[in-house]
């Protein structure tokens, strides 16, 4: 198997300037020392902890914010050495579809102009009839009917779920080979969102695209993905099959996520006694520990002595705690 | 449970006028939130249900318009409709009475301001007690699943998920006595969402806190939900509570909807429900559904279904019932 | 493929991206907000008061073959001036100019102000710090004793005033431009249309001066009052080409042919009405633009 994109020890920072006159300041170590390899033909599925960095992992591989450390090849070649013809290369065979619906459509631009923006660019050769007859078409298979009534519209016409098909619309319109999909379905009820997992699903089977899907949802994610990686404060801690992920999770925060996954069973009602629990109080501050030493219920003294590996505990099966070193 | 419903929300119907056509967005919704309910709205993407919360805090704006109906809320001075208070009075009944967590969550924050100042704003514009805000603040974040260093930050140095649970946070920051969750989780992973929406129950249990959830997470709304209005183009069509709807949904929609909640089971193809929602803008002679639904009978095309009570408080708006 | 028919009507929907539309939506909503009408109401005024002045002002206004220093009466409204000038028709006439030598720098300095501001806070970098060394040091050298150096030594037209005026005026938008681009080039669209392929240039005019329209036009308002108020300025210190009728020259002459000295208010009144006036609607107008065009925070 080829991979499409591979990252080698990516770390990115955000410093951000607090306080008055902006004197001190904080690091948040948003992606750190990250891994991973999409092979071609494959969709990689993303969980974790919100705020873990997902999101800037999905920016970092189409090169749209700049690194701290580490290289992302694409097709072998680093992205972050592109020159300007062969960045445009690059973008022309890669796409996203935004986590928010609302800010990543332009306000005062018709959802036609959004749309067929990419194959403007990249196909040329296209005359403004086909142009717009796939434009139609693309917005047809994502559920919005009839496609004539929305090309005028602007976004903020649309309801939520109208405006994420609309980014997938356009995510998917060029024809790219890989696509990060940064929480696609989120805003789309359950039918809905079949067709549209079914559409991403297609991309792979039948053009033989790739993908990096995140979502917080981890029953879709599982049901698209061929292998996950979950990740927490910036690093991945467990990667593998995605049906041995939710089967024989083996990381403590990989379990815990798994154990919260809502049942859809009426009778199950939550329990409002079981509040507790530290949330997100931590950020990476790139500390000499493990990134979950705070809130594992099996913590350790060597867990804040150093940082587990990342290792195979089994076939195709890598996780970082020192559970299992 | 006879007591007057602290919203109730009578014959409302929106519409939205773009380009010379008419959008029938809500259409004859009739609906009542008491105290400390915890009620959930499902349906299709595009169905409505925004645009019906909106009414709730009269926040229709052009090209919207609400056609007729009225939204009673039942505030220390009695029963007042909403659609027709003073704006002063609506700009204390937002946020300190009813306040609403977007949709557009994400986007909603002012991009130059760092978190702390539109915490603070709010609850200054609204009566918080200046030498108490500052704890406010740093307990309204917390409620919200955040750290309390991040009041320091601006909205675009947030994930999706934290600009979230700023907005949770900015909801909660009047102590208001009835919140709309507008999809106010999408972001959230399943502990943080957990965690969070358990300390939403907790208020409720504690200062009877009203809760409308917005949702297309049916699993979520399982867990959580007392009553469930299932929308589908423009109208409520289905109204029980949780477990009746679950073991027992009448409405062929909700059938469908319920049947496509996707399990854990590898190999299992998720289903969708075949077909297209109907045009909002063209006048719909018989059910909304009728064209997708698997029992369509003459009927349904010739006469629109109401919403009844087909006992147990079940409500249903089908033929069939 | 296509199966999907195309009829030319559709297809000129489509392609037409309506600004039109967009504009005519801005100005309803503007002429519903109070100032916005009463700034729209006032400026537009005051045009149509210059056009009729231009096209139909009852006396030539450097016609002199009244008596001077006469009081309003039936045969000069406004009375006459030191050589019997009509003051009526040379206040009307000298609107025209002004709002002409307003128009003139507020185009230019949010030309030059919007093409700094938006390229500096867009690429940042090095331009970025080559531009925003050149603003600042505009921003310090103080105006007036500057504006005056340059008027005594290059030809006193009402042209070169104006130049010299727009290069004043752009610095201080460049600056407020570039901090707007700065937190509008965070916006996810951007991200969007660079994935698009666009290029630097297509997103500038795509995703960030459309979002800028309002804060332009409420700036370019105050540099246009700033411009004809600094240019009435250096006609009164005599400064720029008196030749011309404009409200400023009209000041000028009043204060150095004895105006004081016949208590001829009636010579004084107009152009600082003028300038009040032209001052309040301004003001108005970006109130009314500022409100209608801030994004609405929910609930
Ligand atoms: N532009 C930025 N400036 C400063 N900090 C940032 C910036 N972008 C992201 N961060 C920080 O980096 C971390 C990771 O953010 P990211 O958006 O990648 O999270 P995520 O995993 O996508 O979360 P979510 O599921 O909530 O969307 C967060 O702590 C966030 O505060
Ligand atoms: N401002 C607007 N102008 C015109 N049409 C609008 C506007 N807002 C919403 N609509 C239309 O009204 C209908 C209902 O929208 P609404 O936002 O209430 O749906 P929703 O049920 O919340 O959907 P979702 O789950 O996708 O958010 C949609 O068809 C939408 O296109
Ligand atoms: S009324 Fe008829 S068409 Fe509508 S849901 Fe019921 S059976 Fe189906
Ligand atoms: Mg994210
Ligand atoms: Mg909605």
């Amino acid at each position: 198997m080829n991979s499409i994109i591979e990252t080698n020890q990516v770390t990115k920072e955000f410093v951000t300037k607090r306080g008055f006159l902006k004197r001190t300041t904080s690091t948040t170590r948003a992606l750190d020392q990250v891994n991973v390899t999409i092979n071609e033909n494959e969709i990689f599925g993303l969980i974790g902890e919100s705020g873990s960095g997902k999101t800037t992992l999905g920016l970092a591989i189409l090169r749209l914010i700049d690194l701290n450390q580490g290289k992302i090849n694409f097709f072998g070649e680093n992205i972050y050495d592109l020159k300007k013809r062969q960045l445009f290369n690059f973008r022309e065979k890669t796409q996203m579809i935004f986590q928010d619906p609302y800010s990543s459509l332009n306000p005062v631009v018709t959802i036609y102009k959004s749309v067929s923006t990419p194959l403007k660019v990249f196909h040329k050769e296209m005359s403004e009839e086909q142009v717009v007859d796939k434009v139609i078409q693309t917005l047809e298979t994502v559920g919005l009917t009839p496609a004539d009534q929305f090309l005028n519209k602007f976004p903020s016409q649309m309801s939520g779920g109208q405006r994420q098909r609309v980014g997938i619309a356009r995510a998917v319109i060029s024809d790219p080979d890989f696509i990060v999909a940064d929480e696609p379905v989120s805003m789309l009820d359950v039918s809905l969102r079949a067709d549209i997992l079914n559409i991403l699903i297609n991309l792979k089977l039948k053009l033989n695209k790739s993908m990096m899907f995140i979502s917080h949802d981890i029953t879709v994610t599982q049901y698209v993905s061929d292998r996950i990686a979950v990740m927490h404060l910036g690093q991945i801690v467990e990667m593998g099959e995605s049906g041995e992920i939710i089967k024989n999770p083996l990381h403590p925060y990989t379990k815990t996520l798994i154990d919260s996954i809502p049942v859809p069973d009426p009778n199950k009602k939550w329990n409002t006694d079981e509040i507790g629990g530290q949330i997100s109080e931590y950020t990476n501050e790139g500390k000499n520990e493990c990134s979950y030493a705070n809130k594992c219920p099996f913590v350790k003294d060597v867990c804040r002595e150093r940082r587990p590996d990342f290792k195979e505990v089994e076939k195709n099966h890598f996780v970082a705690c020192v559970l299992y070193d | 449970m006879m007591s007057f419903p602290l919203l109730e929300v009578k014959d409302i119907s929106v519409e939205y006028g773009v380009d010379g056509k008419t959008i029938k967005a809500v259409n004859h919704v009739n609906l009542e939130i008491n105290k400390g309910d915890v009620v959930a709205i499902v349906g299709e993407s595009g169905s409505g249900k925004s645009t019906l919360a909106m009414t709730f805090l009269n926040l229709i704006e052009k090209p919207g318009r609400i056609r007729n109906g009225k939204v009673n809320y039942r505030g220390a001075k009695g029963v007042v409709d909403v659609l027709r208070m003073r704006p002063v009075d609506l700009m204390r009944y937002r946020w300190k009475e009813v306040s609403m967590i977007f949709q557009s969550a994400m986007n909603s924050l002012n991009p130059v301001m760092r978190i702390e100042g539109q915490l603070r704003d709010v609850m200054i514009e609204h009566g918080t007690d200046e030498s108490l805000v500052d704890a406010k603040i740093d307990e309204k974040l917390k409620l919200a699943g955040l750290t309390t260093s991040i009041k320091k930050s601006y909205p675009h140095e947030l994930s999706g998920g934290m600009k979230q649970r700023v907005n949770i946070a900015l909801a909660l920051a009047c102590d208001p006595k009835l919140l709309i969750a507008d999809e106010a989780t999408t972001a959230l992973d399943v502990v943080v969402q957990r965690q969070i929406l358990t300390r939403l129950l907790k208020l409720k249990q504690d200062l009877s806190l009203s809760l409308v959830f917005i949702t297309h997470d049916i699993s979520l709304v399982a867990n959580i939900a007392e009553i469930i209005n299932v929308m589908y183009a423009g109208k409520i069509v289905e109204r029980a509570f949780a477990k009746q709807l679950f073991e027992n949904p009448l409405h062929p929609y909700t059938e469908a909807l319920l049947q496509s909640i996707p399990t854990l089971e590898k190999g299992t193809a998720i289903k969708g429900i075949k077909g297209t929602p109907p045009d909002l803008s063209k006048e719909i002679k018989g059910c909304p559904f009728a064209d997708r639904c698997p029992k369509m009978f003459d009927r349904c095309l010739a006469e629109p279904p109401e919403l009844k009570n087909v006992g147990d408080n079940h409500y249903v708006s089908c033929h069939l019932y | 493929m296509t199966n999907v028919g195309i009829d030319k009507e559709r297809m000129e929907a489509v392609t037409s991206s309506r600004p039109t539309k967009r504009f005519k939506d801005f100005m309803s909503k503007l002429w519903k907000h109070r100032k916005g009408k009463a700034g729209l109401i006032i400026l537009f005024g005051l045009v149509i008061f210059a056009l009729i002045g231009h096209f139909a002002a009852p006396y030539n206004p450097l016609a002199n073959n009244a008596a001077a220093f006469q009081p309003p009466s039936h045969a000069h409204l406004l009375g006459t001036d030191y050589i019997g000038q009509d003051i009526l028709s040379w206040f009307m006439v000298g609107t025209g100019t002004s709002l002409v030598v307003g128009f003139t720098i507020a185009i230019l300095s949010a030309l030059i102000g919007v093409t700094v501001g938006v390229i500096a806070g867009y690429f940042g970098g090095k331009i970025d710090d080559v531009l925003m060394r050149a603003v600042d040091v505009l921003l310090v050298i103080p105006g007036f004793p500057l504006l005056v150096i340059l008027q005594t030594f290059l030809p006193p037209t009402l042209e070169t005033t104006v130049l010299i005026l727009s290069i004043l005026g752009w610095p201080f938008l460049a600056r407020v431009i570039r901090s707007q681009t700065l937190t509008l080039k965070e916006r996810q669209y951007v991200l969007a249309s660079k994935l698009s392929g666009l290029s630097g240039m297509q997103i500038i005019f795509r995703d960030i001066i459309p979002m800028l329209i309002p804060i332009i036009t409420i700036n370019a308002i105050f540099i246009a009052v700033g411009g004809v108020v600094a240019q009435a300025g250096l006609a009164f210190f005599g400064l720029g080409d008196l030749r011309s009728v404009n409200w400023g020259t009209e000041l000028y002459y009043f204060f150095n042919q004895d105006g004081i000295a016949y208590k001829a208010w009636w010579w004084l009144l107009p152009p600082g009405i003028g300038i009040i006036i032209l001052g309040l609607g301004a003001n108005f107008l970006s109130n009314g633009i500022f409100e209608t065009t801030k994004p609405q925070k929910g609930g």
